[in-house]
């Protein structure tokens, strides 16, 4: 049994999931432990909705570990994980068509309510737990900045900055060119830039 | 001196400077462009706080309600599997075998152009034999084939409904019809539809 082993946390993702394809439940409970925070992270930064984040995460990981045999020991199980956290965030907000939420409200929304609903509050104490945490955080300007950036920019930019992967694991996440990830979070970096000067202002 | 635009920094300028790594070039202009020298202190404090956002965290039930929904792997599964999505990748095994059946073949293959190689009079010898009884056999079926069909009882009475022009374009356009509707009926018989899968999407 696992417990018998060395302790899980001592192994590194590979030999983790290794356990997990000999079916030790203890193995799949350790990779989630060891991944549910940077990947509800990330996708609560894209869609800035907690239940939604939760459930987007909840369904990332159940197709990674559903799918545990066919992970190919070759490539980083993190950039495998987060690829697909990427793609659910993203097509979800393609689906959703939220891909953009201003401080003044989604773009999107056709009603004044709606636009009620999607304004990002900024230190306003009567808002969802996302905001009212924001409120209270020294990086809160920043989160609103994040949360208006491009999806393909949020996401560089969080990964890179936030998560401190490597230009090429997110290259390799993204299935973008090494060039062009290192283009979007220059880009993003200047936007974010950009905008927290105006919100100074 | 005032610096070209061509020498603004590039991304990689802006990576050296967060991690103290600046090339000499890059180090003088940013002694002397106002530009990139402003550019670069925000960017690094940008870097700085990015790294300070939170790390959020799922409800404390959601490894639970992963592992409600994950179908663990056969414990007889000792590794991650061979295929990935359309893409193969072989077992062991199947190399060695793929590797031996190869070796095989191309052994033989050479062997036998060697050897043919050393002795071209025997193997043109051959090959003129061969060709020869080839042909003669050929011409041989084909005068017992016309032979057995002209002694056949029906042959004259065939021989009368094609006897003149008239006769022969209207058995060829008899015969043509005939083919056509044959190819018809097939053409409706393989298009019946096939019963949908309740999985197709």
């Amino acid at each position: 049994m696992a417990e018998s082993r060395e302790p899980l946390t001592a192994l590194t993702d590979q030999e983790v999931v290794a356990l997990a394809c000999q079916g030790i439940e203890a193995a799949y409970r350790e990779l989630i432990r060891r991944y549910q925070r940077p990947v509800f992270s990330l996708i609560y930064r894209m869609v800035r909705n907690r239940e939604l984040a939760e459930d987007l995460a909840q369904e990332t990981f159940i197709k990674v570990l559903n799918a545990i045999a066919s992970y190919r020991p070759e490539f980083k199980f993190s950039s495998w994980v987060f690829k697909i956290a990427n793609n659910a965030a993203i097509d979800h907000l393609r689906r959703r068509e939220l891909d953009t939420l201003s401080l003044d409200g989604s773009p999107h929304a056709e009603t004044p309510d709606a636009v009620e609903a999607t304004v990002l509050q900024v230190g306003d104490h009567q808002e969802s737990p996302l905001e009212t945490v924001e409120a209270r955080e020294l990086g809160s300007s920043i989160e609103a900045g994040i949360a208006q950036l491009r999806p393909e920019y949020r996401t560089c930019i969080l990964l890179r900055h936030v998560e401190g992967r490597s230009y090429e694991e997110i290259a390799e996440i993204m299935g973008l060119p090494l060039g062009t990830v290192k283009t979007y979070i220059h880009r993003a970096r200047n936007e974010l830039r950009v905008i927290l000067g105006h919100l100074r202002a | 001196m005032k610096p070209s635009p061509s020498d603004h920094w590039s991304f990689d300028d802006y990576d050296d400077y967060e991690s103290g790594q600046l090339s000499p070039t890059a180090r003088f202009h940013f002694e002397t462009c106002e530009r990139c020298r402003s550019a670069a202190t925000a960017d690094l404090d940008l870097r700085k706080a990015l790294t300070t956002l939170e790390t959020w965290t799922p409800a404390a039930s959601f490894e639970s309600r992963v592992m409600a929904r994950v179908a663990l792997q056969p414990a007889s599964s000792t590794e991650p599997a061979t295929r990935t999505g359309q893409r193969f990748v072989v077992s062991r095994r199947t190399l060695a075998w793929a590797a031996s059946i190869a070796i095989v073949v191309v052994g033989s293959a050479t062997a036998s152009v060697l050897w043919s190689l050393q002795h071209q009079a025997l193997v043109t010898g051959w090959a003129k034999l061969l060709m020869s009884e080839s042909s003669r056999l050929v011409w041989l079926g084909l005068q017992t084939a016309t032979a057995n069909i002209t002694e056949q009882p029906w042959y004259a009475g065939l021989r009368t409904v094609w006897g003149t022009s008239t006769r022969l374009a209207l058995v060829l356009a008899a015969s043509m019809v005939a083919y056509t509707g044959g190819v018809v009926m097939m053409r409706r018989l393989l298009a019946a539809p096939a019963p949908t899968s309740a999985n197709a999407h």
